[in-house]
């Protein structure tokens, strides 16, 4: 049931500098992660993508938000019932 | 200006900024985000979300830099003595370059 | 110590939107210490609701998979979300669109709490 996106995971993961991979449901629940992605943290990607999507205009695109720390950076986009999370080591 | 702003008013380009404490209160504020209680709410929820997301690994490597890309603008976010300093800037992305 | 531990549940449950109770019992379901918002529903919050996850869990520990953690529930208006942490229970009561994994999230900010009341559960 789940094989297209996990060939989706596996094919974004062989991208240069991606460290790992999370899909979140609006629920705040992991759908599938690869590589070195935190699964704790998947509450907190859906709800920081949800709070984000609040400063934006209701009819336009939802924002992209990008978090950066010395070594790493994780970029986050909502769509309409998922929140994926990229995670690069920089 | 009475409220210290820190140089975060004299960026280049800039829409507005925002300078709050943790708890998300108005320190200092200008241009489109002048007394803008609503989105500082906002971003105060967004920086305390952000901070729960490990970024790699190594937990000593710790949140820097919050960049929120709207359509054409984009907030960028820093946490620097417990305070919440907030630009927001016209967004040009640059043209990728294929490898 | 109750005072404390109140101001600081409430201040957790208000980094979760739509999040209107929390309750730590004991595993039969009575309350060690619980907070509410306004919109808290009344009935999951008296002891025949509360006592019922001790005994769910119990039973759903007999499937052979393991012992059970967490039962997560998902009704027409509200979602519970309820933690065995032996020997206590977490129980979080929510609107149904709220996000259940930052509540997940939350078992873990209440991990030294959880140790703390441990403590004087097991002095007694």
């Amino acid at each position: 049931m789940e094989r297209t996106l996990e060939m989706q995971l596996e094919e974004s993961i062989h991208n240069p500098g991606i460290t790992g991979v999370l899909c979140v449901d609006n629920n705040g629940l992991c759908l599938g992660a690869k590589g070195s992605a935190p699964l704790k943290a998947c509450g907190s990607i859906s709800a920081l993508a949800g709070q984000a999507a609040k400063l934006a205009n209701p009819n336009g695109p939802t924002p992209v938000i990008c978090l950066e720390s010395e070594h790493g950076i994780v970029l986050i986009k909502k769509t309409d019932k998922l929140t994926t999370a990229l995670f690069k080591s920089s | 200006m009475a409220a210290p702003a820190h140089g975060i008013d004299r960026i280049p380009d800039s829409l507005g900024y925002l300078v709050l404490t943790e708890d998300g209160a108005v320190i200092s504020s200008g241009g489109q985000l002048e007394n803008d209680e609503v989105t500082a709410n906002k971003i105060t929820k967004i920086v305390h979300t952000a901070y729960k997301i490990p970024v790699t690994g190594d937990s000593r490597d710790t949140l820097r830099r919050i960049s929120v890309i709207l359509d054409d603008v984009v907030f960028m976010i820093t946490v620097s003595q417990k305070k919440i300093f907030v630009s927001k800037r016209h967004y040009l992305p640059q043209e990728p370059v294929p490898a | 110590m109750t005072e404390e531990l109140k101001t600081y549940l409430l201040k957790l449950m208000g980094t979760v939107e739509g999040l209107h109770a929390i309750a730590i019992t004991d595993r039969d379901g009575v309350v060690i210490v619980k907070v509410t918002g306004q919109m808290a529903p009344d009935p999951a919050l008296r002891p025949p609701f509360l006592s019922v996850f001790g005994v769910m869990a119990e039973q759903a520990s007999k499937m052979g998979i393991g012992s059970n953690k967490r039962i997560i529930n998902y009704y027409s208006t509200y979602q519970t979300v309820q933690v065995n942490h032996h020997p206590l229970l977490l129980h979080f009561i929510a609107d149904k669109n709220a996000n259940t994994g930052l509540i997940l999230e939350l078992e873990n900010e209440l991990a030294d709490v959880l140790k703390e009341i441990n403590k004087v559960v097991g002095m007694m």
